[in-house]
């Protein structure tokens, strides 16, 4: 006496994933159960959003002022990926004449800041603009403006 | 003695021969009545018994936005119409994983090293636990089926997540 179970191809699910078919032929007076397995899957894509310093407005003479920071507002990483933000200190330039500048430093906690890596919602730098005194004494008089680029990349090297 | 062997080869050959038996052989008796008067005949068939179980060998786990993100999806484990097994049996199929653990199942995310992303399986608002019935099909002519449903929360991380579930079909 024959006995006989097909596993047809079977309905596509989600998106745009095909099914193909699993067939076996199962004794219904055997004891032996017939196994077939199913592959349950999932994709989160990566996503972060990174809040950088807005526009800041320096006081003469002000030797430290606050700039802000950089925060990973909040993340949905890779595992062993993290989110690395870079900038560059340089020079205020006089909007009336290039050629003269105010020299400054971008720091975290007093040091120099060229990057950090941000793995988690919440972690952030605060930054600082400092000019030293000799530098202010030696500015010439007019406006000032610099523009720093952060660059963000995403990144597990 | 040639003519008595010969003779004696052919009645042990007509004796070695099979024969068809009948189950009730009339014949008149002495009175020329039939005899015997009645008879018995057994009347037997064999119906064999099958069943078309269709599993699907995929299903993806699809975000779902609302007061928070989840990733759900449904799974439909069905007979075709025309199920027959024996009476009193039934085709019961159960699901395993051997990612479970403490009440849930887990997929996890290649190249994680320990985070799992756990998800539950339903069935009529019950929750299978591993090795739980998910369907139960019994002899009829029409289709029959059960829906299961996955759900997960969003996970912390980011990544393509799988986990294998084994569905086992057996009559009991």
């Amino acid at each position: 006496m024959k006995k006989f179970i097909s596993i047809a191809t079977a309905l596509v699910m989600a998106l745009s994933l095909s099914v193909t078919a699993f067939a076996a032929e199962v004794d219904q007076d055997d004891p032996n159960p017939t196994d077939t397995n199913t592959v349950i899957t999932t994709s989160i894509d990566p996503t972060y959003l990174v809040s950088i310093p807005a526009d800041t407005n320096i006081t003469f003479n002000q030797t430290s002022t606050d700039f802000g920071k950089i925060e990973l507002v909040s993340a949905q990483l890779d595992p062993g990926y993290y989110v690395q933000v870079s900038a560059a200190a340089g020079e205020l330039k006089n909007l009336a004449n290039e050629t003269q500048t105010i020299p400054y430093a971008l720091n975290a906690d007093g040091n120099a800041f060229t990057s950090e890596k941000y793995y988690t919602d919440g972690a952030n730098t605060p930054l600082t603009i400092d000019i030293t005194q000799e530098a202010w004494n030696e500015a010439y008089a007019g406006s000032y403006q610099e523009t720093i680029t952060f660059t963000v990349a995403y990144t597990n090297a | 003695m040639k003519k008595i062997i010969s003779i004696m080869a052919a009645c042990a050959l007509a004796l070695s021969m099979s024969v068809t038996a009948f189950a009730t052989e009339v014949k008149p008796d002495a009175n020329g009545d039939p005899d015997p008067d009645s008879g018995n005949t057994a009347v037997s068939l064999n119906v064999d018994s099958g069943y078309i179980i269709t599993i699907p060998e995929t299903v993806e786990l699809e975000e779902q936005s609302g007061a928070k993100t989840t990733y759900e999806n449904d799974l439909t484990v069905s007979a075709d119409a025309g199920v027959r097994i024996n009476e009193g049996k039934s085709i019961v199929v159960s699901m395993a994983s051997s990612s479970y653990d403490s009440g849930s199942f887990y997929m996890t995310a290649a190249g994680a090293d320990q985070y799992k992303l756990a998800y539950e399986v339903t069935v009529d608002n019950s929750t299978i636990a591993n090795n739980g019935t998910v369907a139960t099909f019994v002899t009829s002519d029409a289709a029959q089926t059960s829906t299961l449903h996955f759900a997960a929360d969003d996970p912390t991380y980011a990544g393509s997540y799988s986990d294998t579930v084994t569905f086992t079909i057996a009559v009991q």
